[in-house]
C-alpha cells in the first residue's frame, strides 16, 4: 500500500436511465483516517458506495482502492463494506461467529477451512466490538445495534484496510451508537481508513478526522466542527439537512 | 419370519439391491443440494429444471448419447430461458418459471409419444429404480460423486453466496460463477434423482429434506448433516414398504420424506421462532 491513499475517484459517474446520482466525484481519502460522509437523502451517497464496491456499473470515471482497482483491492480483502441494511435474514442458520468468521475468507485456501490463528482472529474481533459472550447466539437474535456491531467485527476479522460504511447509525439506540463510535475511532487510530455515511452530525464531531459534504459530488471538505455548522449545511444543501438534523 | 431376515430377503435380489444403492446416493446427493435451495428460495427453480430436462432425456434415448448431456444441457437452458423471459416482459419470476418448465416438460411428452417403441413414458416420469442394471448404478454413483464431492468441498463458498451475496461479492467470490455452479449441480443432481424417483418427483428430493432438517436446527452444519440422514432413512423405508406392499418405490420413499417433515415440522414448532426480517435472496436469473 506503500503510500498510496485508501480510495482515489476520479470523475466519477453512475446513472439510473440516464439520470446521474453521482455526477463527476472526485475524491482521495488519505489511508488512516476517519471520514464523514454528509448529505440529503437521494443525494447518491449509496451509489457511490455502490459504484466503489463494484456493485453499481460506473457511467463514467475511475476508482483506485490503495493503488488498485477495485477488483483486485477486493480480492486481496483490503475494502469491506457495511450497507445499511445488512443481507442477513433472522431466520438464518448461522451464528455470530459463523458470520465473522466469513471475513476471513479471502484470506483461507479453496475450502476456506478455518486454522486456529483464523479463530484466534475471530474471538479477537468481537472482543474488540464487546460482543464476545455473544459469540455462539444465531445471528437472528440480536438487536439491530447488536447486528451492526458483528458486521464490524467481520471487517475486523478481514483485517480491511478500508472500511466503508453506509449509515450505521440508522435505527441504533444511543449505547449501540456511542459503542459503534467508539470501534470505529479505535479503528481509525490502528490504521483502518473508515468512510461512513450518517445523518448523525453531532456525532460526527467526535469521531470523524474530516467530513465531507455531498451532493451528487464532493462538494466541500474539511474539519468537522467547520463543516457541520448550520451556515456551512444551509450554503451547501438548503434545507434539506437542517431538516434531517432536527 | 425374524427380523433379520425381514431386512435381509430384499438383498436377495440384484435389482433391489440396486434400487436401494441407487435410492440411496440420490437421497444424499439431493439432500445436501435442497439445503442451500431452500435458504437461496430457489425451490421452484428445482421444479422448473427437473422438469424441463424431459426433452434432453427423451432426444438422448432417441440419439443414443448419454442422457447425463441432455438433462444439462436443458436443465440450464430452461434457467438461461426464464432469465430471459423475466428480463425481456413484463411477467414476473414465478411465471415466467411457470412458462418455460411447463413448455419443455410439454416438449418432452410430444417427444415421446412420437417415438413410442423406444421410451417408456412411465420410466422417466416416475422412475424406474428397480429396472437397473449395474452400469446404471455406476453412473448414478459417479455423476452424484461429482456432485456431492463439489458440494462439500465448496459447502462454505456457497453457503456465504446464498446467505449474504453482497459479502462474498465483496471478497473477492464472483456471485456469477457461484451461481453457475450451482444451477449445473442441480442439472446433475436431477440427473441422478430421475434414476430413483422419475421427473416428476425429484422437486420432493430437492425440497423436503433441506426443510425438514431446516425445521430442527438453527446451525446450518447440523442441516448439512441432518438432510442427508432424513432423506437415507426415508429412501432405506420408503423401498422396504416398496417391497413388502408392493407400491410405487420413488412414490415410498417421497411418501416418507413428506411424513418426516411433518414430523420435523411438529417438533421444531414447539421452538420459539424468530421475529420475520426477510433477507436479500440471491437470484438465480439475473
Amino acid at each position: 500500500m506503500n503510500g498510496q491513499p485508501a480510495l482515489r475517484v476520479t470523475g466519477l459517474g453512475v446513472a439510473y436511465d440516464r439520470v446521474p446520482a453521482v455526477d463527476g466525484a472526485e475524491l482521495e481519502l488519505a489511508a488512516g483516517r476517519v471520514y464523514g460522509l454528509v448529505g440529503a437523502n437521494g443525494s447518491g451517497k449509496s451509489s457511490f458506495f455502490g459504484a466503489v464496491m463494484g456493485r453499481l456499473p460506473l457511467a463514467s470515471g475511475t476508482v483506485e482502492i490503495f493503488g488498485l482497482t477495485g477488483r483486485a483491492a477486493r480480492a486481496r480483502s483490503l475494502v469491506a463494506f457495511l450497507p445499511q441494511a445488512d443481507d442477513l435474514a433472522a431466520d438464518l442458520p448461522w451464528s455470530v461467529e459463523e458470520v465473522v468468521a466469513t471475513g476471513r475468507y479471502g484470506r483461507l485456501g479453496p475450502t476456506r477451512r478455518l486454522r486456529p490463528a483464523d479463530r484466534a482472529a475471530v474471538a479477537e474481533a468481537l472482543r474488540r466490538v464487546g460482543l464476545p459472550e455473544l459469540a455462539r447466539r444465531p445471528i437472528g437474535e440480536l438487536s439491530g445495534g447488536q447486528r451492526k456491531r458483528v458486521l464490524i467485527a467481520r471487517a475486523i476479522a478481514q483485517e480491511a484496510r478500508l472500511i466503508i460504511l453506509d449509515e450505521p447509525f440508522a435505527g441504533v439506540d444511543e449505547a449501540a451508537t456511542a459503542a459503534i463510535s467508539g470501534v470505529l475511532r479505535e479503528l481509525g487510530d490502528t490504521g483502518v481508513t473508515v468512510l461512513l455515511a450518517s445523518h448523525d452530525l453531532d456525532g460526527l464531531v467526535g469521531l470523524c478526522d474530516e467530513v465531507l459534504l455531498w451532493a451528487r459530488r464532493v462538494v466541500r471538505r474539511g474539519d468537522p466542527a467547520e463543516m457541520i455548522r448550520p451556515e456551512a449545511l444551509l450554503d451547501v444543501f438548503g434545507l434539506s439537512v437542517r431538516e434531517d438534523r432536527r | 419370519m425374524s427380523p433379520v431376515d425381514w431386512l435381509l430377503a430384499p438383498l436377495g435380489y440384484d435389482f433391489m439391491l440396486h434400487a436401494l444403492i441407487t435410492t440411496v446416493v440420490a437421497s444424499i446427493v439431493c439432500a445436501l443440494l435442497s439445503c442451500w435451495l431452500i435458504m437461496a428460495g430457489w425451490s421452484l427453480l428445482g421444479d422448473a429444471v427437473s422438469h424441463a430436462v424431459l426433452p434432453g432425456v427423451v432426444l438422448a434415448y432417441i440419439g443414443g448419447f448419454p442422457y447425463v448431456i441432455g438433462a444439462l444441457v436443458f436443465g440450464l437452458g430452461a434457467v438461461v430461458l426464464i432469465g430471459v423471459v423475466r428480463q425481456r416482459t413484463r411477467v414476473r419470476e414465478d411465471a415466467a418459471i411457470g412458462i418455460v418448465f411447463t413448455t419443455l416438460f410439454a416438449i418432452g411428452m410430444v417427444l415421446i409419444s412420437v417415438t413410442p417403441s423406444q421410451t417408456d413414458l412411465n420410466h422417466i416420469l416416475f422412475g424406474s429404480v428397480l429396472g437397473l442394471g449395474l452400469v446404471d448404478v455406476v453412473q448414478v454413483g459417479a455423476v452424484a460423486l461429482v456432485a456431492a464431492g463439489w458440494m462439500i468441498a465448496k459447502r462454505r463458498d456457497l453457503t456465504l453466496y446464498v446467505f449474504d451475496p453482497g459479502h462474498a461479492q465483496t471478497i473477492g467470490l464472483r456471485p456469477g460463477r457461484m451461481r453457475w455452479s450451482l444451477l449445473i449441480v442441480l442439472a446433475l443432481t436431477v440427473v441422478v434423482a430421475i434414476q430413483a424417483v422419475g421427473v416428476i418427483m425429484v422437486v420432493a428430493m430437492l425440497i423436503t429434506p433441506g426443510a425438514a432438517a431446516f425445521c430442527l436446527t438453527r446451525r446450518f452444519g447440523t442441516m448439512l448433516v441432518l438432510a442427508p440422514l432424513i432423506a437415507t432413512g426415508c429412501a432405506l423405508v420408503g423401498l422396504y414398504v416398496s417391497y413388502y406392499l408392493d407400491t410405487s418405490p420413488g412414490g415410498s420413499v417421497v411418501v416418507c420424506q413428506g411424513v418426516a417433515f411433518a414430523l420435523a415440522a411438529v417438533a421444531g414448532g414447539l421452538r420459539r421462532r424468530p421475529a420475520s426480517r426477510p433477507g436479500a435472496a440471491v437470484t438465480a436469473l439475473d
